[in-house]
C-alpha cells in the first residue's frame, strides 16, 4: 500500500488514496505544519535524512534536488509534497482513521506517539498535550489547520537573558 | 595445566573473534571514508571540519567529544576563525563556551557539558554574534551536517561572518603559537 502510496505522489495521488478509500489530511493546508515540522523534527540530524521512514525536505534540511544546498533557498513545491507523502505514507490507514475520527486519539499514530515520549524516540519528547507543535498537527488532522500555531510551534531559543554569557 | 593453557588460548582468541565481528561496520566505513591523517599530528588541530564524533564517541578509540567542530572564516572560506567563543545554551537551560583554536576547531568533553537536546549555538567574536539558524536535536559533531561543501545534504562548512566585509574586522588564525 506504501508503494502505491509512494506511486500516487507522481500522478493523480488524490484520486489513488480516493480508490484505496483512504481519508487523508489535507495537502493544501500541510505547508504550515510542514514549516513547523522543518524545524522541530526535520534538520540534518534527525528526520532531515535520506536514510529515515519519516523524511523531511526543506529549504533548511535536507533537499530534494541535487543542485540545491541545506543553507541557501527556501522549501519548493516538491519539497512540500514529498514531506506530505512521507508524513502521510508512515501509516496510512492509521491516519485515514484519525482523519475520519476528526483528529480524536491522533496517538494512534506512531509520529504523534514518537514526538510526545509515549514511544521510545531518540530524538526525545519533542512535545506534550497541548504544545503548539501538538496542536498545529491535531488541527491538521481534524481538517482545520491552524497556522498561527504552527507558525508558533517552531522552537525558539532561551531567553536571551539567559544566553548571555561571560567569556 | 597444558589444559588451563589451551582454555586461556582459545578464550582469548574468542573473544578477539567476537570483538571483530561486532565491530560497527558502518562506523568503520565512516572512519575510513575520512581518509589517512595529513602533516597535521593527531590532536587538537588535526582534521578540520571533518565530523569529530566518528572516532571521539563513548565507545570510539579517541576521547570522546558531546560537541565539536570547526569555524572558518566567512562563507566559503577555508581560513580558520580562531579564538571563537562558541557558546551552546541547551534545553536544560545549562550553557557553556568553548574558544576555537588555531586551526578553528573546538571540542567538549562530555564532563564538560552533555547537553540536552534541543541545543543553540552562537558565535562569538570581537562584539559581534552570530547565531545558527537552527537548533541541534541530536548531533554533536558541527561537520556531520556542516560537511565540507553545501549540498543537498549539507549546509556547508560553519563560519563566523556571512561576508569579507565583516571578517575583515577579525584577526587572521595562526597556528604559529600554541593554540
Amino acid at each position: 500500500m506504501l508503494i502505491t502510496l509512494v506511486l500516487g505522489a507522481c500522478a493523480g495521488e488524490t484520486q489513488d488514496a480516493a480508490m484505496l478509500g483512504l481519508a487523508l489530511p489535507s495537502r493544501a493546508a500541510f505547508e504550515p505544519v510542514a514549516d513547523a515540522l522543518q524545524d522541530t523534527c526535520g534538520t540534518l540530524d534527525c528526520h532531515g535524512q535520506s536514510g529515515r521512514n519519516l523524511r523531511l525536505f526543506g529549504g533548511r534540511g535536507l533537499r530534494l534536488a541535487a543542485m540545491d544546498n541545506s543553507s541557501d533557498g527556501a522549501t519548493t513545491d516538491a519539497e512540500y509534497e514529498a514531506s506530505y507523502w512521507s508524513v502521510v505514507g508512515l501509516e496510512p490507514e492509521i491516519m485515514s482513521a484519525v482523519v475520519r475520527d476528526r483528529g480524536s486519539s491522533p496517538e494512534r499514530l506512531l509520529m504523534i506517539a514518537k514526538a510526545r515520549g509515549t514511544e521510545k524516540h531518540k530524538g526525545g519528547i519533542l512535545m506534550k498535550p497541548g504544545d503548539s507543535l501538538d496542536v498545529c498537527l491535531r488541527k491538521w488532522l481534524s481538517g482545520r489547520t491552524d497556522e498561527a500555531v504552527c507558525m508558533a510551534a517552531r522552537p525558539a531559543p532561551p531567553p536571551v537573558a539567559g544566553r548571555e554569557v561571560a567569556p | 595445566m597444558r589444559t588451563l593453557r589451551s582454555f586461556a588460548k582459545f578464550s582469548v582468541l574468542g573473544l578477539g573473534l567476537l570483538w571483530a565481528g561486532c565491530a560497527d561496520p558502518i562506523r568503520t566505513s565512516a572512519i575510513e571514508a575520512l581518509g589517512p591523517e595529513t602533516a597535521v599530528p593527531i590532536g587538537p588541530l588535526h582534521r578540520p571540519g571533518q565530523p569529530c564524533g566518528v572516532c571521539h564517541h563513548d565507545d570510539g578509540n579517541a576521547g570522546p567529544f558531546s560537541v565539536s567542530g570547526t569555524v572558518y572564516f566567512t562563507k566559503g572560506s577555508t581560513k580558520p576563525a580562531a579564538k571563537v567563543e562558541v557558546l551552546l545554551f541547551d534545553a536544560s537551560n545549562r550553557s557553556y563556551t568553548v574558544r576555537t583554536n588555531c586551526a578553528g576547531n573546538f571540542f567538549v568533553r562530555p564532563g564538560q557539558m552533555r547537553p540536552a537536546y534541543p541545543l543553540w549555538v552562537t558565535l562569538r567574536h570581537g562584539g559581534k554574534k552570530f547565531e545558527m539558524e537552527s537548533a541541534v536535536f541530536r548531533e554533536g559533531s558541527c561537520g556531520a551536517c556542516h560537511a565540507e561543501s553545501a549540498g543537498p545534504r549539507s549546509a556547508g562548512p560553519v563560519f563566523l561572518a556571512p561576508d569579507e566585509t565583516e571578517a575583515a574586522e577579525l584577526p587572521p588564525a595562526s597556528c604559529g603559537s600554541a593554540p
